[in-house]
């Protein structure tokens, strides 16, 4: 099914700023897009150490519990509450593969890319995804990149996968880590 | 790849709350009525005739229904719920109510799944939102899933309510029409109108007494070149939909019947006319547009044009397109009857980059 080629995790103090994300994105990515919502900062905070590191055709698979809450928030306060339109940006943000697009961008790839609603088993999600692109060769590697914000959390995990002979039991992330 | 069909197609859409009704009355070169916007949102929207049930009532009603017609149990299927607005309009109807708004009352993607599953059990749900190719992708990863043997069975759920943010969004970005006229390819068209919709369809290996089509293949990408517009230029849509004819082992000259996705915006009807020139270039195969009868239906287009366009395909000829002598593309001005057994390719773009093409043949 896989072989696990690396991970990644990162955990983050959930009061951290948009800017203060921006500030430690821009250390690692010389020239930021403009007008990210936080979902798409904190999933480029994780995309970013694999940069160079992946095949052009590899496909990212994003799993969160919620869009953008600072954005979404902001676009029902605006169109709902006070009965105006809302900045274009803000709601080209909402559509929520957003932050797959800045992903795609910063990675310089031009495979597929999917964002899904985390759910109760996010790996096995994700990692369904990655392997029926795998597995019917539309993709050689997959980055699933699972984002973890609000519920006064900031933080997420990414793996890189490519095909292989390695088969989950439990879906669990620590299983994939233990596999490298 | 394997071939997966279409079967136990349902859509309630701005041309009636039946596939059969609707496709009929497309069939006669009907158009939905405008409904009026509001002075916060003036642009227009075409919605589902009658009166509206509650969102969740309406999507337990038409899961219920496409299992019951099927003769399955939601256990034996995959559920992929395809929508860009998902229950938000829900959360806009309680701000218009007087609830006060906080962070808060944001819902989770799992409270979706999780009141589906109060009902139903399925043997898992998966959220799938990549704006407006988000059914097509559905309907790809679906029968991907099926050919990788992780399901039997998927149901795709596609659907998209009139939601005011989604309304006012395409507003903000000026890319909704002010003359209320949809006219995708027109050289004075002026954008798009949104349309409500809901739709369901069973994935299988097997056809049963009801299938529409059978999905070939297909591919979906991400252009990265901005995130609101494909590369004008055409060559992303190009890609694309070559290799979706690759992954459906076919050519372009197999095409019988391009339906394009057509959204009357100057920037993706530029692109789309690129990239099929570069495909078929002279020879181009029959030209179907489906957002004039629907609306942009968003995240649900990829399957509510598709059972609109084939089961209008099962009940005969499609219909003119009335300005097909002014368009930039050559339509037929006359009725279009396509073969039993022709093949349909099916082109979806949604911001994010998300470009997707799909091979289908006639049942």
């Amino acid at each position: 099914m896989f072989r696990v080629i690396a991970q990644h995790q990162l955990q983050l103090d959930a009061s951290s700023t948009d800017k203060a994300l921006k500030q430690l994105l821009s250390q690692q990515i010389p020239q930021l897009p403009r007008r990210m919502d936080r979902l798409a900062l904190l999933t480029l905070l994780l995309a970013a150490p694999f940069r160079g590191q992946l095949k052009p055709d590899c496909g990212i698979y994003l799993a969160a519990d919620y869009p953008s809450l600072a954005n979404m928030y902001a676009l029902l306060d605006t169109v709902v509450v006070q009965q105006q339109l809302p900045k274009p940006f803000e709601f080209v943000n909402s559509v929520s593969n957003a932050a797959c697009f800045y992903a795609a961008q910063i990675l310089q790839l031009d495979g597929p890319n999917v964002f899904i609603g985390a759910g109760h088993a996010p790996w096995q999600a994700l990692a369904e995804f990655a392997y029926a692109d795998l597995h019917c060769h539309i993709v050689s590697e997959a980055l699933l990149i699972r984002c973890w914000q609000g519920d006064n959390q900031l933080g997420g995990q990414v793996l890189q996968l490519a095909a292989g002979n390695w088969q989950p039991q439990q879906w669990l992330f620590s299983e994939f880590v233990a596999a490298m | 790849m394997t071939p997966v069909y279409l079967n136990q197609v349902h859509l309630q859409c701005a041309l009636g709350n039946k596939l059969s009704d609707a496709a009929a009355c497309y069939r006669l070169g009907e158009t939905p009525q405008l409904q009026p916007g509001s002075d916060a949102v003036p642009a227009g929207f075409f919605a589902v005739p009658g009166t509206a049930p509650a969102l969740d009532f309406r999507l337990h009603q038409l899961l219920r229904n496409t299992l019951q017609a099927a003769g399955l149990n939601a256990a034996d299927c995959l559920l992929l719920v395809a929508s860009t607005a998902l229950n938000v309009s829900l959360l806009e109807q309680r701000l218009q109510q007087g609830e006060k708004l906080t962070i808060d009352i944001l819902p989770a993607f799992d409270d979706f799944a999780a009141d589906i599953n109060a009902e139903f059990n399925f043997a898992a749900i998966r959220i799938i939102n990549t704006a407006c190719t988000s059914a097509a992708n559905a309907l790809l990863y679906g029968q991907r899933m099926v050919h990788a043997g992780l399901y039997q069975h998927v149901l795709v759920l596609a659907f998209e309510p009139p939601g005011e943010i989604t309304r006012a969004g395409f507003s903000a970005l000026e890319l909704s029409s002010q003359s209320g006229l949809y006219r995708p390819f027109h050289p004075q068209r002026d954008g798009l109108i949104l349309g409500e919709a809901y739709a369901t369809a069973i994935l299988s290996r097997t056809a049963d007494k009801t299938t529409l089509a059978v999905l070939l293949g297909g591919y979906s990408a991400c252009d990265t070149h901005n995130i609101t517009t494909t590369a004008e230029d055409g060559s992303h849509i190009a890609t694309v939909m070559l290799q979706a004819l690759q992954q459906a082992a076919l050519q372009s000259s197999d095409v019988a019947l391009l339906k394009l996705h057509g959204t009357a915006t100057a920037a993706n009807d530029s692109a789309e006319h690129n990239g099929v020139m570069q495909i078929f270039g002279q020879a181009l195969p029959a030209l179907t547009v489906l957002k004039p009868y629907l609306g942009h239906t968003l995240g649900a287009c990829g399957l509510a044009e598709l059972a609109l366009l084939f089961s209008s395909l099962q009940q005969g000829a499609l219909p003119a397109l009335p300005y097909a002598d002014n368009a930039s593309l050559p339509f037929s001005g006359s009725e279009q009857a396509v073969a039993p057994q022709a093949v349909v390719m099916a082109n979806f773009f949604g911001f994010g980059g998300n470009n997707a093409s799909l091979l289908l043949r006639r049942c």
